[in-house]
């Protein structure tokens, strides 16, 4: 059995442009459709980002112009399940990643929208050899997907790209997410004994809002109490959203964890209740106390006072 | 964190609790949250009620347990409708403050009680 795992191979390599800039993304067809957009990017982050592609690409393709918005680009992982063999992975003919070992993730890397023709090989096979596994996957604008290398539930290897959700968790809370990319009949998952997901099949996700913490998970037969996987800790931290996946072959005795944590999404509390009987002031009082502040080093009270302004709230 | 989204404040009028998921006191950066009632249920005056009374330049000190105390000065006071408590009071990024809220008038039993937070803001003392 094997416990969670977080092994980051660092970053995608290189940059990769997609096959086709001036092609619109078709909605419908992408596997990519639904992402949330991340309008939290910052231009600079971008530009950065965009630098460095084009610092990597060299002379192979045209430099691209810093995009004049973060939608043109969108946050895309790599995971690899696929037990026993270490592969490089291609995209549009250019490699993307070398020596990728099964069990890992990529941290998340920015690339331009557009059609990428993902190739997989076997380590040192690439790019003129044939690939272990081929899918052309559209990267939509300003979102964030994870393409898993993995097996089918009947242990064939294949591609299917998820859609990462990195929208805000409430205060106090993690989202839970487990991908069924296993060589596995259906499964539920159980945190402290109790299910949290039932009937999970391979490729399908499933996902949750839970309170911030450590659960104690397991992977069990669904509708059984026959443990495939686990039990592992999971540290689901406040205001972070972390994927699961169940990965490897039940006939190879292989099953194993591997997780994607996200972070940045925490919320603030919306309210802090701290009165009772009103022992404090006088009753159906009006009274206000006075608000004031240093004149220096008080920024966050400026700004309270301008919102009281503006609202033309007097209490 | 209680159901509808608040903070949960603890019970007890004489005990203050930590926005755990916030900065703790003492921390190098962001907004480390200390919540306490004004008063209680039965009449009696909750601890923070003496933030009504603070000053600027006042120390405060927080007592930790396993490192020595974090001493702040206040530096401002203000009172918010509780339903425009800025989030930047729970920021956990940005120069390093301490954050001390409890309730303030007015108090209206027909609303709820009290309809303000009095918020007070704290920087770090470096020696």
């Amino acid at each position: 059995m094997t416990g969670p795992e977080k092994r980051c191979l660092g970053r995608i390599r290189g940059a990769t442009r997609p096959r086709n800039r001036t092609e619109t993304p078709q909605r419908a067809e992408t596997p990519f459709e639904g992402m949330i957009p991340m309008t939290s990017r910052t231009p600079l982050a971008i530009a950065a980002s965009a630098g460095a592609c084009a610092l990597a690409l060299g002379a192979a393709a045209p430099v691209m112009a810093a995009p004049d918005k973060a939608q043109d680009t969108s946050m895309v992982s790599v995971f690899h399940g696929i037990p026993g063999m270490t592969v490089d992975v291609y995209a549009n003919g250019d490699e993307l990643l070398s020596d990728f070992e099964p069990g890992t993730v990529t941290e998340p890397q920015s690339l331009d929208a557009g059609t990428y023709d993902i190739q997989v090989f076997e380590a040192g096979q690439g790019p003129d050899g044939t690939p272990a596994l081929e899918k052309e996957v559209k990267v939509t604008e300003g979102g964030n997907a994870t393409v898993a290398a993995h097996l089918s539930a009947d242990g064939k290897p294949r591609l299917t790209a998820f859609t990462n959700d990195v929208s805000q968790v409430d205060a106090g809370e993690a989202r839970l997410t487990v991908r069924h990319v296993a060589a596995a009949p259906a499964v539920d998952v159980r945190a402290g004994g109790q299910p949290v997901f039932t009937d999970l099949t391979n490729p399908d996700e499933d996902t949750a809002a839970v309170d911030a913490g450590t659960v104690n998970a397991d992977v069990v037969l669904s509708g059984t109490d026959t443990v495939a996987i686990g039990p592992a800790d999971l540290n689901l931290d406040e205001g972070t959203s972390n994927v699961v996946y169940a990965w490897g072959s039940a006939e190879d005795k292989n099953l194993a964890l591997a997780t994607q944590t996200f972070n940045g999404m925490e919320s603030t509390p919306n309210a802090v209740h701290a009165g009772g009987s009103g022992a404090a002031v006088t009753p159906n009082s009006s009274e206000q106390w006075p608000a004031w502040a240093a004149a220096a080093g008080a920024v966050t009270v400026t700004g309270f006072l301008v919102a009281r302004r503006v609202s033309g709230r007097r209490v | 964190m209680t159901r509808q989204g608040a903070l949960a404040v603890p019970e007890d009028p004489s005990v203050a609790g930590w926005y755990r998921y916030g900065p703790a006191p003492g921390s190098p950066r962001g907004s480390a949250v200390l919540v306490g009632h004004v008063d209680g249920d039965t009449g009696e005056l909750g601890e923070f009620a003496a933030l009504r009374d603070v000053e600027r330049g006042d120390r405060v000190e927080v007592r930790r347990a396993k490192a020595g105390p974090a001493v702040y000065r206040v530096v401002s006071r203000a009172t918010v409708p509780k339903d425009e408590l800025p989030p930047s009071v729970f920021r956990r990024k940005g120069s390093p403050v301490l954050t001390l809220i409890t309730c303030a008038p007015p108090f209206d039993p027909g609303r709820g009680g009290y309809l303000a937070n009095l918020v007070v803001t704290a920087e770090p003392v470096t020696n």
